[in-house]
């Protein structure tokens, strides 16, 4: 009896327009967007060598850091950002030490020049993956399923087919698994045409070191979100008695969940946990910078005064001053990292009671574009700071022999090569620690839905 | 008849659940996007504030500008709970970058909002733009879905048509309900809207010109809601049942709205390619390492060729120049002459670079732009960002901010500086006085005639769109053939 009821929802569900227009949409929307999303990141990954390569040939000794405009760190561009572009564009590709002969310890700006050139991209929104699944099929999941149920219900074969000797829960189950396949198919189809688009032009330069667990950890997660709109759709169904109101109901529900909440949790979590703006911070630290200099050359003046002005008893006192200025600093920067993180958390946890951003984020950590990209690159360039500071910046000394005569100096070998900036990857078992919650969470929201929809099916009044 | 018609459509739609889930929609969602983007700007006002006190004070003099080097502030958009278009990406200062020298400040873009809310790049934010195009269009579309479909399905279409009444009037009278009864509810939603930022105090009610911008925006929004619902009567009018207009409907506004102007933007990279900003910095830089080198092989050759000063060592040559020696000022000008024409061919070779770019990039912009025009979304879209001050107006003023800014460290600083070399020992001039007020940049909003000039072809566009749609649904109704 089940393949019966599964071979005419089958035979109803594929031999509609609205099946031909999913396939033509599904064919056209994925690979025209895995295509550009290769391009963009190839046009990014030549912005990304060509930059490095002229960083490169211009700054090869310490010298050149010293004369030429600062150590420079780039961050390669993720080559998955077809999947979800995220936070690509916002967050910061380059960290660069001050233009200027300065005493360590410095501070490495984090830069942005990718979001003027993206204005125009960034004001349409990218076409990639994540998009495609979390609006568009997620809207073609609830146009698969407002009708099954409501709609037999209006045109009154329902109760015919109620008539029969058949369990209602074979009936569900039979429109679940038709109607799910007629939407499944052509996804999975242009997923694999949009697949091997990206291999035809095999990358793997930033990627996560396993591509293909990315990816099916994407496809997992595309078919539990399309999953609980596609439940979703069937509950409503089983409760409206009419096909249009059913699909008003879901229409709402499908902007609010994409659109509306999701947005809010975001605002939300800033106007409950705001944190100092980084314009602010940055303002900070230069003040505290300008104040510890002041005093410093204040103790500087009082040494030369003295009767014993020795390049060694000053190189002391600059080291107190130095040790002083890194520790309040790091406290600062830890303190805005904290508060950041945990303005963060409440706009994650919020925003999970939708499904949407159960999907939207963890995509962005997994292809490398979200927060954690950000976090590791912060990390990365702590990392090269300290090298920096070290190598080049805290060799740098000045003294002042007289009051007014300042000669400068570097201990050491200004030929020596320049230190160069290593990003490291994420690891994968990273980020699946970071998303579980949001898997788990769209697991239940498909289980819930499941056993509603079950039930409101099995106590449906035919009357 | 009219009347009759219009009183029974709105009392039909009224009674309807449709209108209050419209009504209930516009009176939360409007106060709420108005009031949660009112509070945010206010954190954001707060610290630019603050930034602003911080730099003025640690930057009153001249020697301080020179020491840790200048920067100007972009204020935050008050109107940004109207749309916060590219807001987040656009540069939130202007900083010189390294030593500013006898050549010339570097000026560049910096971009540190985008960090402060990251998550609201990945969701959107939840601004009248947001609401209208997205929410307040559906609604549209939902009121008009079933006003011609409906009553066919539900054969009363041919009752009322049997009457003596022209078809005209009837078509007329549901475009003018389904328009009285959205505008209403939007309006109401706007009203309270404005009561909220009334009370919070919002620096919009401070600002004629910026409660001008706002009522043009509303003005705007309904418009296009105007656009959709015409829209929506098209559909239905084209239509035998209302599932069936519901669904092209949508299909057609995911689209419009959705895949319509991503395509553009794609077309438009692929077509126009252009290099990245990084690159092109690091190009600018690299000809300034070049032609600082070239000036330094210059100023050395005319040091050794010269004669009465190619002799001299560099301690005896400064200080023969203190003491005004002749041959020793000659030199001195001869040099500056050489600096400032490998100075102003250096500024040339900069510039030809930047003006390259800059056009290879609006070029880039308006072909997206032009295909984006198709839809109606991105006609409005685009109106909004520009009225709020948000958009590609707000970028050009910052550039041109950005050479003015430029301008001013040259003329105060730079232009005061010199520096004589000898040798490998060079001496900083003294003609500048360091403790000087620094002067401060003027900021300048973005002038309306400059707004308007950008978006006038938008709006006709949407114009166009709203006549074509009635048009056309007013021609389809016509031609309806009852049977």
């Amino acid at each position: 009896m089940f393949k019966v009821l599964f071979a005419k929802e089958i035979l109803e569900n594929f031999a509609t327009r609205r099946f031909l227009m999913v396939c033509l949409l599904c064919l056209i929307v994925i690979p025209l967007g895995v295509y550009v999303g290769t391009r963009d990141y190839q046009l990014r990954l030549n912005a990304y060598q060509e930059s490095v390569r002229i960083y490169e040939e211009d700054h090869k000794s310490v010298q050149d850091i010293l004369d030429k405009g600062g150590a420079k760190g780039f961050r390669p561009p993720s080559a998955l950002g077809f999947l979800s572009q995220g936070l690509d564009i916002v967050l910061p590709n380059l960290a660069e030490s001050p233009a200027r002969r300065e005493k360590a310890p410095v501070d490495l700006r984090l830069n942005n020049s990718q979001s003027f050139e993206n204005l125009y991209a960034s004001f349409q929104g990218p076409l990639d993956l994540v998009f495609i699944v979390s609006v568009i099929m997620t809207f073609l999941a609830v146009v698969f399923s407002f009708g099954a149920v409501s709609g037999e219900k209006e045109q009154g074969t329902l109760r015919q087919i109620l008539c029969n000797a058949v369990p209602r829960h074979r009936i569900i189950l039979a429109k679940m698994t038709a109607n799910s396949l007629a939407l499944v198919i052509p996804f999975l189809a242009a997923l694999i045409l949009g697949l091997l688009i990206f291999f035809a032009n095999r990358f793997s330069l930033s990627g996560p070191d396993n591509v293909l667990a990315a990816i099916g950890l994407v496809l997992v997660l595309s078919l539990l979100v399309i999953g609980v709109f596609f439940n979703l759709g069937l509950l409503v169904s089983a409760l409206t008695r009419q096909a249009v109101s059913s699909f008003i109901i879901l229409l709402l529900c499908w902007v609010f969940l994409f659109g509306v909440y999701p947005r809010l949790s975001v605002v939300f979590s800033e106007l409950i946990y705001p944190v100092k703006s980084q314009q602010l911070v940055l303002l900070e630290r230069n003040q505290i910078r300008m104040e510890n200099e002041k005093a410093l050359s204040a103790a500087i003046d009082k040494i030369v005064e003295s009767s014993d002005n020795t390049q060694e008893k000053q190189d002391e006192v600059t080291m107190e001053f130095r040790a002083a200025l890194t520790d309040k600093l790091q406290k600062l920067d830890r303190d805005l990292e904290n508060r950041r993180n945990i303005q963060m958390r409440i706009a994650v946890n919020f925003s999970r009671l939708s499904p949407v951003s159960c999907f939207v984020r963890p995509v962005a950590e997994i292809s490398r574009t979200g927060w954690m990209q950000y976090l590791q690159f912060n990390q990365d360039v702590v990392r090269f700071r300290s090298v920096l500071n070290e190598q080049v910046f805290g060799k740098y000394y000045e003294f002042e022999a007289q009051k007014g005569g300042i000669s400068t100096g570097f201990k050491g070998d200004t030929s020596a090569p320049t230190p160069t900036f290593q990003s490291t990857r994420i690891r994968t078992q990273d980020v699946f620690k970071n998303i579980l919650p949001d898997a788990v969470a769209l697991v239940a929201f498909n289980i819930l839905l499941f056993a509603a929809t079950f039930v409101a099916f099995l106590k449906y009044d035919v009357r | 008849m009219f009347k009759t018609i219009v009183s029974k459509e709105l009392r039909e739609n009224i009674q309807d659940f449709r209108f209050v889930v419209a009504v209930l929609l516009c009176v939360i969602i409007i106060p709420l996007g108005f009031y949660v983007n009112a509070k945010d700007y206010q954190a954001k006002e707060q610290n630019d504030r603050e930034s602003v006190r911080i730099y003025d004070e640690s930057h009153k003099r001249i020697i301080d500008v020179m020491r840790q080097g200048a920067a100007a502030f972009r204020p935050p958009s008050a109107l940004d709970l109207l749309s916060s278009g590219v807001e987040q990406l656009l540069p939130t200062s202007i900083e010189t970058v390294g030593y500013i020298t006898y050549w010339g400040a570097q000026t560049q873009f910096v971009n540190t909002r985008s960090l402060d809310s990251p998550m609201s790049f990945i969701y959107g934010r939840i601004d009248l733009t947001f609401i209208v195009a997205v929410i307040m269009s559906l609604l549209a579309m939902l009121f008009t879905y079933n006003s011609v479909a409906g009553e066919k399905e539900r054969r009363t279409l041919s009752q009322i048509l049997a009457n003596s009444v022209p078809r005209s009037t009837v078509i007329l009278a549901k475009m003018t309900a389904g328009s009285l009864l959205i505008g209403i509810v939007f309006l109401l939603g706007i009203v309270l809207g404005l009561f909220v930022l009334l009370i919070m105090g919002h620096p919009i009610f401070a600002d004629t010109g910026l409660f001008g911008r706002f009522l043009l925006g509303a003005a705007v929004s309904v418009l296009y809601i105007l656009v959709f619902l015409n829209f929506g009567l098209l559909v239905s009018s084209l239509n035998r049942s209302a599932l069936s207009a519901i669904i092209s409907l949508i299909t057609c506004w995911v689209f419009l709205f959705l895949i319509l102007p991503k395509a553009s933007v794609i077309a438009a990279k692929i077509v126009r390619p252009v290099k990245s900003q990084q690159v092109i910095d690091l190009e600018k830089s690299q000809v300034r390492t070049q032609m600082q080198k070239e000036e330094y092989q210059g100023v050395s050759r005319l040091q050794k060729t010269m004669p009465g000063v190619k002799e001299m060592t560099a301690r005896e040559f400064f200080a023969n120049l203190r003491k005004g020696e002749e041959n020793t000022k000659a030199f001195e000008k001869k040099q500056n002459e050489v600096k400032e024409k490998f100075r102003v061919k250096c500024d040339a070779a900069l510039n030809r670079i930047d003006v390259l770019y800059e056009n290879q990039r609006n070029l880039q912009a308006e072909i997206a732009r032009n295909i984006s025009r198709l839809s109606p979304v991105s006609c409005f879209i685009h109106i909004m960002a520009e009225m709020s001050n948000t958009g590609f107006a707000e970028y050009r003023e910052w550039q041109e901010t950005r050479s003015r800014f430029k301008q001013l460290i040259d003329r105060e600083i730079s232009a005061k500086m010199d520096m004589i070399q000898f040798g490998n020992m060079s001496v900083g001039g003294g003609k500048i006085d360091r403790t000087a007020v620094m002067p401060r940049l003027e900021h300048r909003p973005v002038r309306f005639d400059r707004v308007v000039s950008m978006v006038w072809p938008d709006v006709l566009v949407l114009l166009i769109y709203g006549v074509l749609f009635f048009a056309g649904g007013y021609m389809i109704f016509l031609r309806y053939d009852v049977r």
